[in-house]
């Protein structure tokens, strides 16, 4: 029995599989450039990835049984570390197997599964002055408030929010008109567009393929400051441009503001709703807050370590 | 380089780490299977695998964190038997990569490449033959080095030598450095997602500079830098502490002097190649740091007068000045030269001012990222403060701009300059 803790427990395995572990994130990690979430799912569909993560957590385990066996009690510190990755560890494996991610696009006035939007507070500007390429980003938050039962929630970006089962946030907050364009039998209705940071334009197809719509937020004041190019733009009541193609052909091009409505031939192109919108995701995790509890141990346990390094210093 | 004399040079790297380790260990046997096993492997896994993208990226992946490893390795190493399994280790990626390099010469140039290669492998052998049958027959290393000190110097080896790095002529701790950013990065992503912390793209959110911190080039550094040196001065530290000889029983002093002399001579043969090992990388750490933080220092260009006035281009052959890159230029007057610097703010204003400051000798200034560094003191000058008088920032200089051309009046530079160094030196 002590041999087993003795190997599983010792340092040596623990590294060794932290080498496997690290070995087989580096290959998938560089083979492909994943989206975090997806390189996670992807390791963990890795068998030789999963075995090392639970030889791991067993290896962890005996090390804090050594430790309490032995009578280390003076090593409190390190069997806390030890505890709280071992409940970060599972709860995060159980949260990937288990989690369930929804988001929901809505504006003021729009009406979600958690009730009615009745306000979207964020810090977005009113007016933002680009100099050059350099786009400002600063600080901000984002609240929404909405209506449900006759109460009201109100969703940040963090902490998120507990509705029910469900932990919620905001992950995105952008602004976009709702566009509506018509074009012989074609019809193409989009919306929830990420139109800020103004930096470029934002292509959509139309059902057929054949045309493509591209809008852009369009300065209100362009004027040079040395020899810089400096663009104003309007947030709150912005000016979109809109160019749609046929192919390269361009068909139609205007600038046009909310609720503006155009027609040009057999085109016809319409804006409403324009402004704010968020993305609130909404997340079915019963295993997150056993996580923030391994990083509350685990953090502890650092914090015991750290008082008693200095203790032992003065002392 | 012919493949025969790239072939010896590598392999002869091989051989002699396999030497150093075989006359500390009396392990010799093992380690030679274990390393003509690891040798062959890398060789045969690239005859197979050299042109997979696949293997390539993954063996990318895998010869960061062994690198990582290797440093860790000297203090990490618990026992000769350790030693004996990890030392083939070293040659797997750096035979694969040989081998990959003779495959793609081959492929260019013929058949003839894997002769000479087996040639260069086949002398820098029978020079192993010869310094292991004739050189150190009689010279006992173990008494010399202690087996963490041998792993502490391969690995300081291969990270001067490049290691497997070294056909790209790409120097090693930077190649770890943006991995290791590209990992920490990758992590972050990771952690983030699973505890529900937003990334908005509009705003700055919680933890992000945090984040934006231990994703940046310069902590990725920092961690290098602690691994890198934390082996040397941990077993320099080790030996420094380790215990002093018993003096007590012996009464004739000249058995308390040789005592001593024996324990001096132990401190200063295990010393030497740990503070060989802690020089040379401090050395390496500096070169990457200068390779991650170019110092930008463009060579003055000469202008001459015009009716008292000097007339700079903002765009020219070397570029348009609204790419906030440094500029210097030189003219003479009365036989004294004057140095001056035009750069572009970041708010567009371009600002011509002198290469000096009031306070220190006028040695000049450079560029580091966006800020100016004073070659005198090191003060960094943010580029904002850049053409605002005091301190350490460069003296402005009158100046106005006329389309694309800067216009300074030479009889007003003269003038400016006499405030050079005014404060250090009291002179005005």
């Amino acid at each position: 029995m002590r041999q087993v803790l003795g190997i599983a427990g010792s340092g040596w395995f623990l590294l060794s599989i932290i080498f496997i572990m690290g070995s087989i994130y580096s290959v998938n990690s560089f083979i492909k450039e994943l989206p975090p979430q997806e390189l996670l799912l992807k390791l963990f569909d890795n068998i030789p990835f999963e075995v090392s993560y639970f030889l791991f957590i067993i290896g962890l385990f005996l090390r804090a049984l050594k430790h309490i066996i032995d009578e280390r009690s003076k090593k409190i510190g390190a069997i806390l570390i030890i505890i709280g990755l071992i409940i970060l560890l599972l709860s995060s494996y159980l949260s990937i197997r288990t989690r369930s991610v929804m988001d929901i696009k809505a504006r003021t006035g729009d009406s979600t599964a958690y009730g009615l939007i009745s306000r979207i507070n964020s810090d977005m500007p009113d007016r933002i002055l680009i100099i050059g390429k350099e786009i400002p980003k600063r600080p901000g938050r984002v609240e929404v408030e909405i209506l449900s039962k006759e109460r009201i929630e109100r969703i940040g970006l963090y902490p998120f929010s507990i509705i029910g089962k469900k932990a919620l946030f905001i992950s995105d907050l952008n602004i976009s008109p709702s566009i509506e364009v018509s074009y012989k039998e074609e019809r193409l209705r989009a919306d929830y567009l990420s139109l800020y940071p103004p930096k470029g334009e934002t292509r959509v197809r139309f059902p057929g393929g054949q045309y493509t719509l591209f809008i852009s937020l369009y300065p209100e004041r362009s004027y040079k400051k040395g020899r810089l190019d400096v663009n104003e733009y309007n947030i709150s009541s912005p000016i979109y441009r809109i160019v749609i193609k046929d192919g390269n052909r361009t068909i139609f091009e205007g600038l046009l503001k909310d609720n503006d409505q155009r027609s040009e031939g057999k085109i016809s192109v319409s804006l409403r709703r324009s402004g704010e919108w968020v993305n609130i995701r909404s997340v079915e995790d019963i295993f997150l807050f056993p996580m923030y509890v391994g990083i509350m141990v685990l953090l502890t346990g650092f914090m015991i370590i750290i008082v008693k390094a200095i203790r032992s210093l003065i002392g | 380089m012919i493949p025969f004399l790239l072939t010896f040079r590598e392999s002869l790297e091989i051989v002699l780490q396999i030497l150093l380790v075989v006359s500390i260990l009396n392990r010799g046997n093992k380690i030679y299977i274990a390393s003509i096993v690891s040798i062959l492997a890398g060789a045969i896994s690239a005859a197979f695998y050299s042109h997979d993208i696949f293997i390539s990226k993954a063996l990318t992946g895998l010869s960061f964190l062994f690198y990582l490893f290797c440093i860790i390795l000297p203090v990490a190493a618990p026992s000769e038997t350790a030693v004996v399994l990890m030392t083939p280790l070293f040659f797997l990626p750096h035979s694969f990569e040989l081998t990959s390099v003779l495959i793609n010469k081959a492929y260019l140039s013929g058949r003839s490449v894997y002769i000479q290669g087996l040639i260069g492998a086949l002398l820098s052998i029978s020079v192993f033959y010869m310094i292991r049958r004739y050189l150190l027959r009689n010279v006992q290393l173990q008494g010399f080095l202690h087996h963490r000190e041998v792993f502490l110097l391969i690995a300081t080896f291969n990270l001067l030598f490049g290691g497997n790095r070294e056909f790209s002529d790409a120097s090693m701790i930077p190649y770890i450095q943006s991995l290791l950013t590209g990992l920490i990065t990758g992590l972050i992503g990771l952690i983030s997602g699973q505890l529900l912390f937003p990334d908005v793209q509009v705003f700055d959110t919680t933890l992000k500079g945090l984040f934006d911190f231990l994703a940046s080039p310069r902590f990725s550094m920092a961690i290098i830098t602690i691994l890198i040196l934390f082996p040397p001065v941990y077993l320099l530290l080790n030996l420094l502490l380790s215990q002093e000889p018993e003096l007590d029983g012996f009464e004739k002093k000249a058995m308390i002097r040789k005592k001593i002399s024996l324990y001096r001579g132990q401190l200063y043969k295990r010393g030497i190649p740990l503070i060989f090992s802690f020089a040379s990388l401090i050395f390496l750490i500096h070169g990457a740091n200068l390779v991650i933080n170019p110092v930008y220092e463009p060579r003055p260009i000469g202008l001459t007068q015009e009716d008292g006035l000097l007339k700079i281009p903002l765009m020219d052959s070397s570029g348009d000045i609204s790419d906030q890159k440094l500029r210097k230029y030189t003219f003479l007057k009365d036989g004294n030269s004057y140095r001056i610097l035009v750069m572009m703010r970041p708010d567009g204003e371009v600002v011509a001012t002198l290469d000096a400051c009031e306070i220190c000798p006028p040695i000049g200034y450079v560029q580091k990222g966006r800020y100016l560094i004073c070659k005198y003191c090191n003060t960094p000058i943010p580029p904002e403060s850049f053409g605002k008088a005091g301190g350490c920032n460069p003296i402005p200089l009158p100046y106005r701009v006329n389309g694309d051309t800067l216009i300074l009046n030479v009889q007003e530079i003269v003038e400016t300059s006499k405030m050079i160094g005014s404060k250090f030196t009291g002179r005005h």
